[in-house]
């Protein structure tokens, strides 16, 4: 037996098969055969974008009522800040100023909100406006 | 149109086209100090051209942590460019330990002036209070630290 043959009979056959395989060339892709990949292929596409088209309206509907719905909550949970209502002479000092903006954010009791205290204190420093008594 | 009527057109437009050229701008920061022995909360002031032609174009704040934002000012007049004088307001919610005291850099006013009159400048406290709303005797006194011409 030569050394050739005994490296042989150690390999397995599976093995002799699969590498056998790996050079042989590869299948050749006919052109007919590339069109019909690609009209399966467009196929498929299609159909997912036409379910996608369906279900659509769907998610927009839900969408615009969630915006709708924030909207809303915002409108009526924010309503205008009037600072006439609380553009007083807080402190009695004869004038409106920044220290009515500061008595009234200090004053306990009451809820006013930063929104409000700005508006009263942009309000005191409006050109048009200041040191006017209401 | 006849004739003596266009020249009071030319003369006109050649007058104010003068009038313009001859008017250089020049910008200036003022920075304002409230003066106070006990801690300040509150502060409010009126800033105005005693000389010259002024303008607010933008408002500061100072370096007291106690009135770190934006002071109050008439944003819409001073981005309309009507502000020729202005009220600067601030108030401070911070515990008494925390207020300032002494002299402080209340705000800083960005200014463009024009005209040859040598510019000069009224600052009028209206009101400073304590941490208690006391009425402070404070004083207020300004720097001019820029003036380049454009």
């Amino acid at each position: 037996m030569s050394h050739e043959e005994d490296n042989t009979d150690r390999i397995p056959d599976s093995l002799i098969a699969e590498l056998r395989k790996a050079d042989e060339p590869d299948p050749l892709i006919t052109a007919k055969v590339d069109r019909m990949v690609a009209h399966l292929a467009r196929e498929q596409f299609s159909t997912r974008h036409s379910t996608r088209r369906q279900i659509a309206p769907g998610w927009l509907a839900v969408a615009a009522t969630m915006v709708l719905a924030v909207f809303l909550f915002q409108t009526l949970d924010k309503p205008e800040i009037d600072a006439t209502k609380i553009y007083a002479d807080v402190d009695n000092s004869g004038q409106i100023d920044i220290a009515d903006v500061l008595a009234l954010a200090r004053r306990n009791g009451q809820e006013i909100s930063q929104a409000e205290l700005d508006a009263f204190a942009m309000r005191v420093v409006s050109l048009a406006q200041n040191g006017e008594t209401p | 149109m006849t004739r003596s009527f266009r020249w009071v057109v030319l003369f006109f437009m050649f007058s104010t086209s003068q009038t313009v050229a001859d008017s250089p701008l020049r910008f200036a920061n003022v920075d304002v100090f409230i003066d106070s022995v006990e801690p300040l909360a509150a502060w409010q002031l009126e800033f105005s051209a005693s000389a010259g032609v002024m303008q607010v174009v933008g408002v500061e704040s100072g370096d007291s942590k106690a009135f770190d934002g934006a002071p109050y000012y008439d944003r819409e007049a001073v981005a309309q460019g009507r502000a020729d004088h202005i009220v600067v307001a601030d108030f401070s919610l911070e515990d008494e330990s925390e207020l300032p005291s002494g002299r402080i850099l209340v705000t800083t006013l960005h200014l463009m002036l024009s005209g040859d009159d040598v510019p000069g400048f009224d600052t009028r406290l209206i009101v400073a209070t304590s941490y208690q709303g006391k009425r402070l005797d404070a004083e207020i006194s300004i720097e001019i630290s820029d003036g380049r011409e454009q």
